[in-house]
């Protein structure tokens, strides 16, 4: 018997009930491939299947599943001829996945994407194409497709790139792994030769790029999986702030080791980060809403002084 | 009896009915309900509730108007049923593979789109080797953020009914017209009652639940096209001022992506340029020009200007700064 819990159970079988009794007699084989399930977690469901009915529960208000040569017909299941609506969530799942990658340069906007979407928004009560809108980012025509391209044949890739972090121009040469988008920036993941480790960049910070004759052999940790944007090195210095509630996005925002309250409203959250620039932006954004009150406490300062300084010229 | 087919049963029991059966009825006619009271009622409360949580349309109504005071249980078909959108092979398999390529990030992404295909016909099969698609393991293009409030606003707007929530520190009542995903952040557009007018609305600004209140179909959406949401510094309620910004050489690309080609009011000789931003929230405008650090500066107006400096020299007070002024000489000029 399946360690499933009911509940994944139910809502599987409710939606492969109606396809099985609108189809005359699929195969087990294509019920299982085209719903994602086992075939003996499928056997077992259906003969559960043969067990339900309504009152009075005489045979001939009892449902109907006949199972032969590998195909399975159900029949007298009239109060399952539907699958149940999509709930909010699986709606915005399907949805926004489907307008986004409408949206990636490349994707037809007439093709069958396009059609399904429109028929699924009408009977969604939100369409067609005009009371949703996803909008990955903008990005400069030819970077992702010149990207994507390096990715698919494992070409070498010289880019030139602004490195945010230590707000300086560079050149870079790259095992490109893997193209992405994350809170609304494209990303390219990879093995980055000048630092012989992995690295990844934010497309919108590519000033140059160049694809290179020879291909490279290193590979992604994780392949098919969208890898973190940024994600702390355990090397990197320590840092605590203390945060007043205007600056409490800070710990909302970024990724960090602790978030501890009090006193009263204000939050203690502990970053890594080895990036001086990245920290300065946030400091001055915050204000003095956010205090350094582990590690260096000059950061803040410095920089607002060096801004300053131009003013002041 | 296995749980599974005592729920099975029951949602058959309730969709094949017209009119509401009472507690006795559903204790009578659905296999495996104990016949004791008390364990059939926690067992039945506890279906009822797993049921609503999965979206089944469970209708609590009277079933003899005569006796108001009597609770009955029915799913109205035309509340279960989703009506059949026709999609064919091959827009299943390109809805597969788009949710293959977005993934939802966060509690229920993965799951709720495995669901979504299958009620769809299935076709939950990776489309290059036919093996099924297991949630989280998706091939990575996107993640789109899988937000609670965005699920919910999202059908409201559907249903065309009002949504309730907290937002600045008010209480908001809205039509919620459309839905949008821009730069990271979801958005729900719609006309504000308390302001009687369009407002935008960023979604993860929301203080507590967002809930649809009233019947559905209480408006008409306008048929206009969605425009981008504007920027942050956009979205403030302040008198609009046109900010003079100066941005480096080496930094101008970035600007001027982000502040648009419209924004450019001189391309320098020496590849900086001079860009004029209409700015109603003048903190998000400074947060955005601190984002440049040394690269960029406020020309004008002298308000915005001096906000800046006087943020500056409040940051610049602490170990490691200098305010600059104390110890310019009368030699300093531009």
């Amino acid at each position: 018997m399946s360690r499933e819990p009911a509940e994944a159970r139910l809502g599987r079988l409710l939606a492969i009930v109606p396809w099985i009794a609108a189809h005359d007699g699929p195969t087990i084989e294509e019920v299982c491939r085209r719903f994602g399930v086992g075939e003996k977690d499928l056997l077992a469901d259906l003969n559960l299947l043969f067990m339900c009915g309504v009152y009075p529960f005489t045979p001939d208000v009892l449902i109907d599943v006949n199972i032969a040569d590998g195909r399975v017909w159900i029949s007298m299941a009239d109060y399952f001829r539907r699958p149940l609506r999509l709930n909010p969530q699986e709606a915005l799942a399907l949805v926004s996945a489907g307008r986004a990658f409408l949206g990636v340069p490349g994707a037809d906007p007439d093709g069958a994407l396009a059609t399904a979407l429109d028929k699924l928004e009408n009977v969604l009560g939100v369409g067609p194409g005009e009371a949703l809108e996803v909008e990955l980012a903008e990005i400069a025509p030819g970077v992702l497709d010149t990207l994507r391209a390096a990715v698919g044949e494992q070409r070498r890739t010289r880019i030139g790139y602004y490195s945010f972090g230590r707000d300086g121009h560079s050149t870079r040469v790259v095992h490109p792994w893997q193209v992405f988008n994350s809170a609304g920036q494209w990303y390219l993941s990879g093995w980055c030769e000048n630092v012989s480790a992995p690295r990844t960049f934010r497309l919108d910070r590519i000033t140059a790029i160049e694809t290179l004759p020879d291909t490279f052999d290193t590979v992604a940790p994780e392949p098919g999986r969208a890898p973190a944007p940024y994600s702390p090195d355990p090397d990197d210095a320590r840092w605590v702030l203390e945060l007043d509630p205007p600056a409490h996005w800070i710990a909302e925002q970024y990724p960090n080791e602790a978030v501890e309250s009090g006193p009263g409203p204000v939050l203690r959250v502990t970053l890594r980060t080895g990036s001086r620039a990245w920290l300065e932006r946030l400091l001055l954004r915050a204000g003095p809403d956010a205090r350094v009150v582990e590690g260096d406490p000059s950061v803040a300062p410095a920089a607002a002084t060096r801004i300053l300084a131009r003013y002041q010229a | 009896m296995d749980r599974l087919e005592r729920l099975v049963n029951l949602v058959a029991a309730l969709l094949d009915t017209t009119r509401p059966l009472t507690r006795a009825e559903i204790r009578e006619r659905v296999e495996g309900y104990s016949s004791d009271g008390e364990a059939f009622r926690r067992n039945f409360e506890r279906d009822k509730d797993l049921l609503r949580q999965m979206g089944f349309p469970v209708v609590t109504e009277a079933p003899d108007p005569a006796h108001p005071e009597e609770t009955g249980y029915r799913i109205p078909r035309e509340m279960y049923e989703l009506p059949d959108p026709g999609l064919d092979d091959a827009e299943l398999a390109a809805l597969r593979l788009a949710a293959s390529a977005v993934q939802m990030e966060g509690d229920w992404g993965g799951d709720a789109v495995v669901r979504a295909l299958r009620k769809l016909g299935g076709a939950v099969t990776d489309g290059r080797t036919g093996d099924p698609v297991v949630p989280g393991k998706l091939t990575g293009l996107a993640a789109l953020p899988a937000e609670e409030t965005a699920a919910t606003a999202f059908a409201a707007v559907g249903e065309r009914r009002q949504v309730r929530f907290r937002y600045r520190g008010g209480d908001r009542l809205v039509d919620p017209w459309r839905l949008s995903y821009h730069r990271g952040h979801w958005y729900l557009s719609g006309l504000d009652h308390g302001r009687s007018e369009e407002r935008l609305f960023r979604l993860d600004r929301v203080e507590g639940p967002l809930t649809a209140v009233g019947p559905a179909g209480a408006f008409a959406r306008p048929g206009l096209p969605q425009t981008a949401p504007p920027p942050p510094w956009r979205m403030g309620e302040e008198q609009e001022q046109t900010a003079v910004l100066l941005v480096d050489a080496d930094q101008a690309v970035w600007a001027r992506q982000a502040l648009g080609q419209d924004a450019v009011r001189e391309d320098r000789p020496d590849g900086s340029v001079i860009f004029e931003v209409a700015v109603t929230a003048p903190a998000a405008f400074r947060s955005f020009v601190l984002g440049y650090l040394e690269h960029a500066e406020i020309l004008g107006p002298p308000a915005l200007r001096d906000g800046m400096i006087s943020w500056l020299r409040e940051l610049g007070t602490g170990p490691g700064g200098s305010d600059p002024t104390a110890g310019a000489g009368p030699g300093g000029s531009k």
